[in-house]
């Protein structure tokens, strides 16, 4: 193997420049959605985040999460991590359905700082099993988060899945920002009716109105979606890219689908497998092409707003906790209530 | 052990044979004492001629461990320990070994193990997948990686639906170089198999390899029978000379890519030292 290029101790280890290496951006004082809280039992689980391992079952009913197999813990406990204080234990919480394991200093875990999602049940019941899903990408978490920003993809990629958005009379994107998380919000007039609408969540219309928010967390990568179809319905919906080191990340999605119509709420669900490998297929590739900095830099439209905004709150955020700086700024507060950042009328039902 | 090179006509010594414990070469017939490296006959010499004693061919250290034979290639003393220490080579309910070469580069070999290792070696009825558990990390000098596994055909595309696979495949390969072992672990981490591969630079960019396939009796009492029924008749392990090159040029670069920074920690600045095993 070849020698490797010479690493500086600064905040810029691998003389990244300006460049974007979102491998390297693991961020950390977060919780993470590990798991979907039914898949979570008495048998250990394996999860990752980041490069860290975290085992993961239940004890009297109440999940914990441990650096090593719990049949080893206590061999291992001489390589126990700050991440767990020493203990061989991570900070647990289980809400909205899923098993949240922090990730940074224990010390600094609060259940303020899980993300609000105001479309599920906070203890998570009520969420039937085909409203779960779990996908797997080939690239780093901040790939797919770009990706799920950018819209101009969707015509070309999800064409016959999505339809018809490049025909609407209007497509607005707005976007706005704090120095934790990303809101994307597209308006759009008189759009035809996806086909997978159309026929299977039975809207007759030719064209329906559509508006769509993202609510993006960026620390870990916590996407909370609300599209809303007039006439139509409302697909709300949660896709938490978990890192899985810098070359693959997990997405553990639920939605929220009592407001469509049986089978749509059963099949829609289910086009994570469909609408998950043609974004993949885009993913995979351009992973290794992010592992170094690059004099060729990419370009942009006046369409990668959100994205490029992305880009550099995140980088922004990781300078800073290179730096040792891992609070949460002024302007941020991750448990707070989004109901109207998300554009909804109220908590679903 | 000694050159493969006669110093009397550079005839390859292999040609020979083992005579009385030395190696006789097929042309002329001199003879040279392996450990040594001392000829030992020079055939037709008159009764008061003695071979000279600076006939000798190059010689050089050898060691049997583990099932290998390791040979020191460098100058002096061995500065490194033999290959495959503190590995589990108890309780195996079957051993196998072979021997190989392959047309790809020694790094590139090295590279396709962390990336792709399902191009290279396939253990019939478990399928490896490419969705890593994290990244390669130095541990004990050696670079690790675990990757998730299943049970089922190799020849099948991994399901984009991920369930909790049962299987971790870990690769660990010495950061010394030469030195790859492949352990199948249950989601306990129970040890079902473990691949040792010994990998040296070959001729004309080649890599050569010997590898010895532990499987344990855990192997089948985890192994679903669907997945015994695929590897009926077939080898335990097959670890591949013919390899496909389109699955190659195709690889993906991934953990690969962290391997010459993690090296490089490992090993300081001190260039690879030289040993191999056959």
């Amino acid at each position: 193997m070849n020698a490797p290029a010479a690493r500086s101790e600064t905040s810029d280890p691998r003389g990244t420049g300006a460049d974007w290496l979102p491998s390297e951006y693991d961020l950390r004082d977060t919780w993470f959605p590990v798991a979907h809280a039914p898949d979570v039992g008495t048998r250990p689980l394996l999860r990752v985040i980041h490069n860290r391992h975290c085992y993961l079952w239940r004890e009297s009913g109440q999940a914990v999460a441990s650096e090593f197999h719990p049949a080893k813990l206590e061999a291992m406990n001489s390589g126990f991590s700050a991440f767990t204080d020493g203990s061989g234990f991570y900070p647990v919480a289980e809400r909205y359905g899923y098993v949240w394991v922090w990730h940074g200093n224990p010390a600094s875990a609060t259940i303020d700082l899980l993300p609000h999602i105001p479309f599920l049940p906070m203890d998570g019941s009520n969420i039937p099993s085909y409203m779960r899903t779990t996908v797997r990408f080939d690239g780093c978490s901040p790939l797919s988060v770009e990706n799920l920003l950018d819209l101009t993809h969707a015509d070309f990629l999800h064409g016959e899945v999505v339809g018809g958005e490049g025909e609407a009379d209007s497509d607005e994107v707005e976007f706005s920002y704090t120095s934790e998380t990303v809101t994307r919000t597209r308006i759009v007039v008189r759009k035809p009716v996806s086909p997978v609408m159309r026929w299977v969540g039975g809207v007759r219309a030719k064209y329906q109105d559509f508006r769509s928010t993202l609510h993006v967390h960026l620390r870990s990568g916590v996407c909370i979606s609300y599209p809303r179809f007039r006439p139509g319905f409302d697909i709300p919906n949660v896709q938490p890219f978990v890192p899985s080191g810098k070359y693959r990340s997990r997405v553990n999605q639920i939605f929220n689908l009592h407001a469509a119509p049986t089978p749509f709420r059963q099949i829609m669900p289910r086009m994570a497998y469909v609408v998950g490998p043609q974004d993949n297929s885009v993913i995979r590739p351009q992973n290794p092409r992010y592992l170094e900095s690059s004099e060729r830099r990419d370009l942009h439209s006046r369409f990668d707003g959100p994205g490029a905004r992305y880009r550099f709150l995140l980088k922004k955020l990781w300078l800073r906790q290179q730096q040792g700086d891992f609070s949460y700024g002024g302007d941020a507060d991750p448990g707070e209530d989004i109901t109207a950042i998300l554009g909804m009328d109220g908590p679903a039902k | 052990m000694v050159e493969d090179r006669c110093p009397h006509r550079r005839v390859p010594l292999t040609l020979g044979k083992i005579i009385n414990g030395s190696i006789r070469c097929a042309y002329h017939g001199w003879t040279f004492d392996g450990a040594s490296g001392s000829c030992v006959d020079v055939p037709n010499l008159g009764a008061n001629e003695r071979v000279s004693r600076t006939y000798c061919v190059k010689a050089y250290r050898v060691s049997e461990h583990q099932g290998f034979v390791c040979t020191w290639l460098g100058e002096g003393e061995p500065s490194l320990e033999l290959p495959f220490q503190n590995s589990d080579f108890e309780n195996a309910e079957s051993v196998t070994s072979g021997s190989g070469t392959v047309a790809l580069g020694y790094d590139n070999y090295l590279e396709v193990l962390l990336d792709g290792p399902q191009v290279l070696f396939e253990i019939p009825g478990v399928r490896f997948t490419d969705f890593f558990l994290g990244d390669a990390i130095l541990s004990d000098g050696r670079i690790v990686l675990d990757r998730e596994a299943e049970w089922g055909a190799a020849s099948k595309p991994v399901a984009i639906k991920v369930t909790d696979r049962p299987l971790i495949l870990r690769t660990e390969l010495n950061t010394a170089g030469h030195e790859a072992i492949f352990r199948l672990l249950d989601d306990c981490e129970n040890q079902l198999a473990m691949l040792l591969l010994s990998i040296a630079e070959g001729k004309r960019g080649t890599t050569r390899f010997c590898w010895r396939f532990y499987r344990y009796r855990s192997f089948k009492t985890a192994q679903p029978t669907k997945a015994r029924l695929l590897s009926v008749g077939r080898e335990a392990v097959i670890v591949r000379s013919a390899i496909d090159g389109s699955a190659i040029s195709s690889l993906l670069v991934g953990p690969s890519f962290d391997c010459a920074a993690l090296t490089a920690t490992a090993n300081g600045s001190s260039a690879f030292a030289e040993h191999g095993c056959n």
